[in-house]
């Protein structure tokens, strides 16, 4: 029964959101969607264990705020009938996410994230759906478009998010599972942490001299080229004569230092590539939109002076 | 030379040889008999050929009349070159033999002098009856001259074939190609609905009792263990015909055949189909309902004769009493008619009758005599009443004719039908006298159960008989003049209507069928070569033959079977000789029928109608007209209790092919795949959402299956543990 | 980072790609279904961020870059798109332009 639990919660969590897709008071949606948050949450926990699966408790209780409002949003997002709100519950998810990245140490990608998606992605769309005439309001319902309040077959595609969350949960769970020998690769190795600041040589050996200016530069590295040594929990460099200097935390690389060292490292041409991309679609962008707007704007006009004319001669 | 002399001469002629019946001579150089039977056959091809080249003349008629005479001059030969009964071989049919049986029906031909009594007539009226048909049907040249000789020609050949086989099965195959012919025949004026109903019921009716035959067959086969019929009776010999040989299958025989006899000879219960057959045209009535086909019956009943006289049996009684029965009731419908087509077909009924009255008290010479009279004089009168309906536009209805013997050219078509009537009636030292005589004397003479009250019955018939056909006579023929056209006017004028009288051919084959009716009283007079015999030439072609046992003065030994069954006693009518007295009886009788349609047809022709209407009137009294010209209500009896429960009965199963197998069975299964496809037809909707969901709702459920493959290995194994599995689940599961 | 917790991890990116997909599915206003593809692409940047931590990989971080990338390129040239049909239909319906229908 145990092994079934994690699709039941899938199963409840499919149940509510179809509640929530199907037209219905808004009070009736939100309680839906706050059943399927539950939902969401029991999987997690499920899944995760208890708090003492992350390093602290306060991490664990982020990331159960972090998760939920972002599922939370997500929810909302697709189950509101205006899509100016669902813009807006977007860059919430946006936030929610960039939250969760920071739990991951990953402070660079979530300012990326906010930067790039909320500040520049989402004011486009939003751009986009004033131009399209979607900013309607709830008090005219007949604004809305028919489009946007009734969804196109709800069941079947909640049939298929059902399918997709238990094909994850179901792949997460059993690959997951250590009872499994060699089932998971082995957790990484925090050396890898530390080798970024050994390409940094210049900003290493300035650190080093902060902290112990006596300290002989440069250290011993072995074989393999790596001079910082971590045993246990410590990690220390090993001078040439032998004398042994322990290194904090706090010269351990930022975020954004490892990134940016791997990205130039590890994938250049990726990195020139991206450019590529960002500059075709700057044009692309530019020829579709330009001719189609001038194209748009000769029509109306044609097509205004021609009803007029029409309606002239009918007249 | 005197009378007698003459007589003499002629019977030496006619003379059979003296041979032991029971050593059947397997000859020989005959061969060139079977063209007896292929000359009709030659004559349908060339008729065929004719049709298909769409020839507009009387070449058919030719064709058939050329092929049926040279059968009859065949059948003289056969006659004259005859020196006992032989089995003339023509090709292997049937021949079938295993260790424990066999199964043998050749076509082969039993000559003997039964046979050729019955060909000598068949084949005699054919021909002559063909030549009238070539004048009578001349109006339908080019609309179905052609189809009406081959019908003949059918008929004929089928007719040989029953006649001249020498196995039940041969028999049995002319059995059946009468019945068609007749149903084809009938329903020659297809385009007429009457007539289509009328074929129809001819060919349904005659089934019923082919069932009899068929059935009869299959339990001759098993018992005796052959259908060939010199084989039966040498069976029977040896059994020596006692009661016990077979049981109850061989008791039940003589029934079914009596079954089958019933149908084609038209008696009760299944002589419905004889009165509506007049449909077609009159030549088919005559040669076929009247002459040839009807007698088929007679003729098989005599075939089998043997096999009527086991020990113990009651078949002869019961056919006797069916006969007798028959001709009383045919005599009454007869009276109350007034188309004398119908009159002469329920006369056919009614004579028939007698011929198996004559077959129940054990004198198949007077049945076979009576046959051989009726043939010739039925024919005449059907023929008459042909050339009355030819020349008056179809009329036939007796109340509306008058005179004709006072008009210019039908002299010799009234004085033919007088000559006819006269044999039918009995009138004295005509053929129809002698012949009646040999079987109401029997009557008398044979002991049974009843048979003294049917002998009587009979006589009472013969009276009635003797009026009905005088009050044709007396309506039609004699009296004022006065007539009316009918309704075949061919686009004349009923005003200026002119009767239309026979020509050459129809007044030759009148005037030869009349004399040879008149003749067909010669051979009673022939004296007997073989010892004892006496009733002339037709007891000696009838002595060498299984049914001799029905032959006056006949010697009876087991080779013919009767000795043992039937007590043959001399009773006695009012204390003289049977028949003696017969002579006298059926002659009075026959006067006061004629004496009485003279009174009322002719010299005070009002009193008919005086009677009818006071009969009428009078309640007690008035069942009595009516019944009788309903026909005693016995189609509306057989509509009503057999034919409307199977109408309905197929209304109901129409119902069931068309709502449940047409509907449930075959729509339903057709609809099938409609209904499965509009289900799944939704799927098609141009949205390229749904189509997305769908194409990823498939994948994933593929994807699902395959991650969660060992459980679901694991679960089947719970539920049916099989080491087979075991190593799938190990291949299956194992790899991730 | 324990396995429990990437577990976690990894369900939470399922969750939203999940929530992406349906939304993807049933919307048929075109810019919310292409603001849905988006929100597919929050979860797997989250399940790359996730198991780069796990492995001490930075390869994961670098993906999300690119993920980023790739996103507002799509978006940019996915909204003009979506302006080119508007003025086509006046309407925002993906129905409206099912055309392949039979």
């Amino acid at each position: 029964m145990d092994m079934f639990l994690p699709y039941i919660a899938c199963l409840t969590f499919a149940l509510a959101l179809y509640a929530a897709l199907r037209p219905s008071p808004i009070t009736v949606r939100v309680g839906m969607i706050a059943v399927a948050v539950a939902a969401a949450g029991w999987l997690l926990g499920l899944v995760a264990g208890s708090l003492s699966a992350f390093a602290d408790a306060s991490q664990g209780v982020f990331f159960v705020i972090f998760s939920l409002c972002a599922i939370a949003s997500a929810l909302r997002m697709i189950t509101h009938d205006q899509p100016i709100y669902s813009a807006l519950f977007f860059v919430l998810v946006v936030i929610a996410t960039a939250g969760l990245f920071v739990l991951l140490e990953a402070e660079f990608m979530a300012f990326a994230l906010v930067i790039v998606y909320a500040g520049a992605i989402l004011i486009t769309y939003m751009f986009v759906l004033m131009l399209a005439n979607q900013a309607t309001s709830q008090d005219e319902p007949d604004t809305q478009a028919a489009y946007d309040r009734i969804p196109r077959e709800p069941a079947a595609a909640v049939a298929v998010g059902f399918l997709l969350l238990c094909l994850i949960s179901g792949t997460v769970i059993k690959g997951t599972d250590v009872s499994i020998p060699g089932n998971l690769p082995a957790p990484g190795n925090p050396q890898a942490q530390w080798a970024t600041l050994e390409h940094l040589s210049v900003q290493f050996e300035r650190e080093v001299a902060e902290l112990d200016p006596d300290f002989a530069w440069p250290p011993v590295s072995d074989e393999a080229g790596n001079s910082i040594h971590i045993e246990g929990t410590e990690v220390f460099i090993i001078a040439e004569d032998g004398s042994t200097l322990v290194l904090p935390d706090s010269m351990l690389p930022r975020n954004t230092q490892q990134v940016g060292w791997s990205l130039v490292n590890d994938f250049p041409v990726s990195l020139e590539l991206a450019g590529v991309i960002l500059l075709m679609a700057m044009f692309g962008a530019a020829i579709i939109a330009r001719r189609a707007i001038e194209l748009g704007e000769q029509e109306k006009r044609r097509v205004l002076l021609g009803e007029v004319s029409k309606s002239e001669d009918l007249s | 030379m005197n009378a007698v002399a003459a007589l003499t001469e002629l019977s030496k002629l006619c003379a059979m040889p003296a041979v032991d019946a029971s050593a059947v001579i397997h000859a020989s150089g005959m061969h060139w008999a079977s063209f007896i039977m292929w000359m009709p056959l030659i004559s349908l091809l060339l008729c065929g050929i004719c049709a298909v080249c769409k020839v507009r003349s009387k070449a058919p008629a030719i064709i058939t009349v050329v092929c049926l005479a040279t059968s009859f001059v065949l059948t003289i030969l056969l006659w004259h070159n005859y020196q006992g009964p032989e089995v003339i071989h023509v090709f292997d049919w049937l021949n079938i033999t295993w260790e424990e049986g066999s199964f043998v029906a050749n076509f082969a031909f039993y000559v003997d002098s039964l046979t050729l009594l019955w060909m000598l007539f068949v084949t005699g009226l054919g021909t002559l009856i063909a030549i009238y048909a070539s004048e009578y049907m001349e109006h339908d040249i080019g609309k179905g001259y052609t189809r009406f000789f081959a019908g003949v020609s059918v008929f004929l050949f089928a007719m040989t074939c029953l006649v001249m086989g020498d196995n039940l099965l041969m028999l049995y195959l002319g059995w059946e190609g009468v019945g068609f012919a007749s149903y084809w025949l009938i329903g020659y004026f297809y385009q007429r609905p009457s007539a289509v109903a009328a074929a129809k019921k001819a060919f349904i009716v005659n089934r019923i009792g082919d069932v009899g035959l068929a059935l009869a067959i299959y339990l001759i086969w098993t018992t005796f263990g052959t259908v060939q019929y010199d084989e039966i009776t040498s069976v029977l010999e040896t059994h020596q015909y006692s009661a016990s040989f077979g049981g109850w299958s061989v008791q039940a025989i003589p029934y079914l055949l009596m079954l089958a006899a019933f149908g084609k000879s038209a008696q009760l219960p299944l002589y419905v189909w004889l009165p509506d057959a007049m449909e077609g045209p009159t030549p088919v009535s005559a040669l076929i309902h009247a002459a040839t086909m009807v007698t088929a019956g007679v003729y098989l009943i005599i075939r089998t004769y043997p096999l009527f006289m086991l020990e113990g049996s009651h078949a002869l009684e019961v056919v006797a009493w069916v006969g007798g029965l028959t001709a009383f009731f045919a005599a009454t419908m007869a009276m109350a008619q007034y188309d004398i087509k119908r009159i002469m077909a329920y006369s056919t009924v009614s004579q028939l009758g007698y011929m198996f009255l004559g077959l129940g008290v054990v004198t198949s010479y007077g049945a076979a005599y009576h046959v051989f009279t009726h043939a010739f004089f039925k024919a005449v009168l059907f023929l008459t009443c042909g050339a009355i309906m030819h020349g008056f536009a179809g009329q036939l209805d007796l109340r509306r004719l008058s005179g004709l013997r006072k008009m210019k050219g039908w002299k010799i078509v009234s004085y033919t039908m007088l000559v006819g009537c006269l044999c039918l009636a009995g009138f004295p030292f005509t053929s129809g006298y002698f012949s009646k005589d040999a079987i109401l004397a029997e009557a008398f003479v044979t002991q049974g159960t009843g048979f003294e009250f049917l002998g009587w019955l009979a006589i009472f018939t013969a009276g009635l008989t003797a009026y009905y056909t005088f009050r044709v006579w007396f309506r039609v023929c004699a009296g004022p003049v006065h007539f009316e056209p009918g309704d075949e006017l061919h686009g004349e004028e009923p005003s200026n209507f002119h009767p239309h009288a026979p020509r050459f051919a129809i007044n030759f084959v009148l005037v030869v069928i009349a004399l040879g009716a008149l003749l067909a009283a010669l051979p009673y007079f022939m004296p007997n070569e073989t010892e004892g015999l006496h009733g002339g030439w037709i007891a000696e072609m009838v002595n060498d033959s299984p049914a001799a046992a029905g032959v006056p003065g006949a010697v009876l030994d087991s080779a013919h079977g009767a000795n043992i069954g039937h007590e043959v006693a001399h009773g006695d009518i009012l204390g003289m000789d049977p028949h003696k007295a017969m002579y006298y009886i059926s002659a009075i009788v026959g006067f006061i029928g004629i004496g009485i349609a003279f009174f009322i047809h002719l010299l005070s022709r009002p009193t008919a109608d005086k009677l009818r209407s006071t009969l009428l009137s009078n309640k007690a009294t008035r069942w009595l007209p009516t019944a009788m010209e309903n026909k005693w209500y016995v189609d509306e009896f057989y509509i009503a209790v057999i034919r409307s429960p199977l109408w309905i009965l197929g209304k109901i199963f129409s119902l069931f092919d068309r709502y449940f197998i047409d509907g449930a069975l075959v729509n339903g299964i057709a609809a099938i795949p409609r209904v499965i496809a509009r289900w799944f037809s939704p799927l098609h909707n141009g949205a390229i959402q749904s189509y997305a969901i769908s194409m990823f709702g498939g994948a994933l459920l593929i994807a699902l299956l395959m991650l969660f493959m060992p459980e679901i290995l694991a679960f089947m194994q719970t539920l049916s543990p099989d080491t087979a599995n075991e190593q799938t689940i190990a291949t299956l599961g194992g790899g991730k | 980072m324990t396995s429990s917790a990437l577990a976690g991890y990894l369900i939470v990116s399922g969750l939203l790609l999940v929530i992406g997909v349906v939304g993807f599915l049933v919307r048929r206003n075109l810019i919310v279904m292409f603001l849905c593809t988006e929100l597919m692409f929050q979860g797997a940047a989250i399940a790359f961020i996730a198991m780069g931590r796990y492995l001490f990989d930075y390869s994961g971080q670098v993906m999300v870059i690119f993920i980023l990338t790739v996103a507002a390129a799509e978006a940019a040239l996915a909204l003009a798109l979506v302006v080119l049909m508007h003025r086509q239909g006046d309407s925002l319906d993906a129905d409206a332009f099912a055309e392949l229908t039979e």
